[in-house]
């Protein structure tokens, strides 16, 4: 799937044509790739979106984003691209007063929300599937850092799921901690939650 | 060094990486990065509190974060995970909120609770449960608070005389006052006063204000357990010297009683639960063949009462919780083991034998939380 990936040294400028189809937004992360993103969906980056909305900036250059990989853009522009089509899956609600929306609400919009929210479960269950760890951890500080609220949300419950059944050492792992208990420190602790420790998941 | 990059990828016209140290140093460090504390916070947050009891041993700042009352809040606020508990002769159970209603319900028995087993020939009544935190009389005239999902327990001092004495009790509650982060323990007898437990100053008080009487002399089943919601407590009595039902809610925040009205007239008042965020009652009439729900829609206000279900059983019920968002699930008050599934788009019904309990049981929901039933403890 085309990911916008690297392109001619002058990409595009932004037209400002009305009318024009899909703008594009530019983006450089910091191993020096470019991404020509859909503005749709770069404007779910909410670093991206206050970038452009402050009237000094030009449209024209790259947006530079230091912080994060092309590889992490990459699986994050895949992710805004297909979450955007899922929530136009939905149609939405016209009329400002909630209650008298879900009273109007048919059983159309029901069964579009419904198919939805199946696709989004698919499609999350997918998305993290073969990632590692530090994998993982990249995506989430770059969802943290272009501030994607729902792909955060998303990839902090995923992670919270894998680690739940976890060992303190594979907790310890993941979140680069060293434990500073004394070995007799340590082991009351875990004489007092013994119960805590039936059950995990041998690392 | 970027500039670079750009320009040599663009005179050869496809992508080319050159690897400078630069580079690669970059990139690595972006990946070996740890994750700041707000995201572990939230991470954690996630989890249930199994996992978080165990991951205090992680290291020292975890303990400290796990145990700490902010992350505690945070951590409730979420209410992941939500359980139905069941109290009868001989233990406390469990049962999965993922139980899916299709095939039998198992009841997995507590083994943590400091039960004295040779005394155990009384039911574990259960008073109430906020926060995570269950109110449980497992013996006459004895009271504990008991967090099921972290395992700890503490035993509520003996409350003055003559509150101290079972048969002197005509109604009691536990609740928590949001505004003042305190949980109390009600007890009401046939006098005016009324007698306060607070967690937070682990002591009783007595406070004026209980001008009520039971709505019949033929009480059966339980004592009525005051139905918690909007930091008050909820009971159905009836005004002493009169004789109409009226809702007694006790503000657990300023320790006062407030009327409010019934929906409709009943003989024998109503029992009362707790619905979608809304106080419900169930008409405690015998002999009816239907059975109504009412639910308060706006609170205290009486005009917004509103019928949600007419029920085929003629027994009474206890409504316990929404399940899986669209059926209620209710408790039986009488000699059954048995919950029952109401769908209320077409008010029918169906039974459920819970396995595995053979007495009579009480149920309520309780939502997996980090809080510390401990009185006195330092915040």
């Amino acid at each position: 799937m085309a990911n916008g990936e690297n392109q001619n040294p002058n990409p595009n400028p932004i037209e400002a044509t009305p009318g024009a189809a899909a703008r594009t937004i530019t983006l450089k992360t910091a191993d020096g790739e470019i991404f020509e993103v859909e503005e749709a969906v770069a404007m779910e980056f909410g670093t991206v979106k206050s970038f452009f909305e402050d009237d000094a900036v030009s449209a024209t250059k790259p947006m530079p984003l230091p912080n994060v990989s092309g590889s992490a853009l990459s699986r994050v522009i895949t992710y805004c691209r297909r979450s955007l089509e899922i929530r136009s899956m939905i149609p939405p609600a016209t009329s400002e007063d909630a209650t008298a929306a879900e009273a109007v609400q048919g059983e159309g919009d029901l069964e579009a929300e419904k198919a939805a929210k199946q696709e989004r479960k698919e499609f999350e269950a997918e998305f993290l599937k073969d990632e590692s760890n530090e994998d993982v951890k990249e995506l989430i500080l770059a969802a943290n850092y272009l501030n994607i609220k729902e792909l955060l949300d998303f990839l902090c419950r995923s992670v919270a799921l894998r680690i739940q059944n976890k060992s303190v050492e594979y907790a310890r792992k993941f979140f680069g901690i060293e434990g500073d208990y004394t070995p007799e420190e340590e082991a009351q602790i875990r004489q007092e939650y013994a119960w805590a420790f039936e059950g995990v998941d041998e690392d | 060094m970027y500039n670079l990059l750009i320009y040599a990828s663009g005179i050869c016209g496809k992508k080319i990486y050159i690897y400078t140290r630069m580079h690669t140093r970059a990139t690595l460090q972006l990946k070996m990065s740890n994750l700041p504390r707000e995201l572990i916070v939230d991470i954690l947050s996630r989890l249930p509190v199994k996992s978080l009891c165990r991951f205090k041993c992680v290291s020292k700042p975890w303990r400290t974060l796990i145990s700490h009352p902010d992350f505690v809040k945070t951590h409730l606020h979420r209410a992941q995970f939500k359980r139905l508990i069941l109290a009868s002769n001989d233990s406390l159970y469990s049962i999965d909120h993922e139980t899916s209603f299709e095939n039998d319900v198992v009841a997995v028995a507590l083994d943590y609770f400091p039960l004295d087993q040779n005394h155990q020939s009384y039911p574990i009544e259960m008073i109430g449960s906020c926060n995570g935190l269950l109110c449980l009389k497992p013996q006459p005239n004895t009271f504990f608070v008991f967090n099921p999902a972290t395992h700890e327990s503490a035993r509520i001092p003996d409350a003055p005389t003559p509150y101290g004495f079972d048969h002197a009790i005509l109604a009691h509650g536990f609740g928590y006052a949001p505004s003042i982060d305190d949980y109390k323990l009600v007890k009401a007898v046939n006098a005016p006063l009324v007698a306060v437990f607070s967690l937070k100053t682990s002591a009783w008080k007595l406070v004026e204000g209980f001008h009520y009487k039971k709505p019949t002399e033929l009480w059966e089943g339980p004592l009525p357990c005051g139905t918690h919601l909007n930091g008050a407590l909820h009971w159905v009595f009836k005004l002493c010297g009169g004789n109409e039902c009226v809702i007694a809610a006790f503000d657990l925040e300023t320790d006062t009683f407030r009327d409010m009205p019934v929906p409709a007239i009943s003989v024998s008042g109503f029992s009362t639960g707790f619905l979608k965020g809304c106080l419900c009652l169930m008409d405690r009439d015998f002999g009816l063949r239907r059975r109504d729900i009412w639910v308060m829609k706006e609170y205290g206000v009486g005009k917004s009462w509103t019928k949600i279900l007419v029920v085929d059983p003629c027994y009474v019920v206890k409504p316990l919780c929404l399940w899986k968002n669209s059926k209620i699930l209710m408790a039986i008050d009488r000699n059954e083991n048995e919950l029952v599934l109401c769908n209320p788009k077409d008010g029918t019904c169906k039974n459920f034998e819970v396995v595995g309990i053979s007495f009579r049981f009480y149920a309520d929901t309780y939502v997996e939380s980090l809080v510390s039933p401990k009185f006195s403890a330092i915040v």
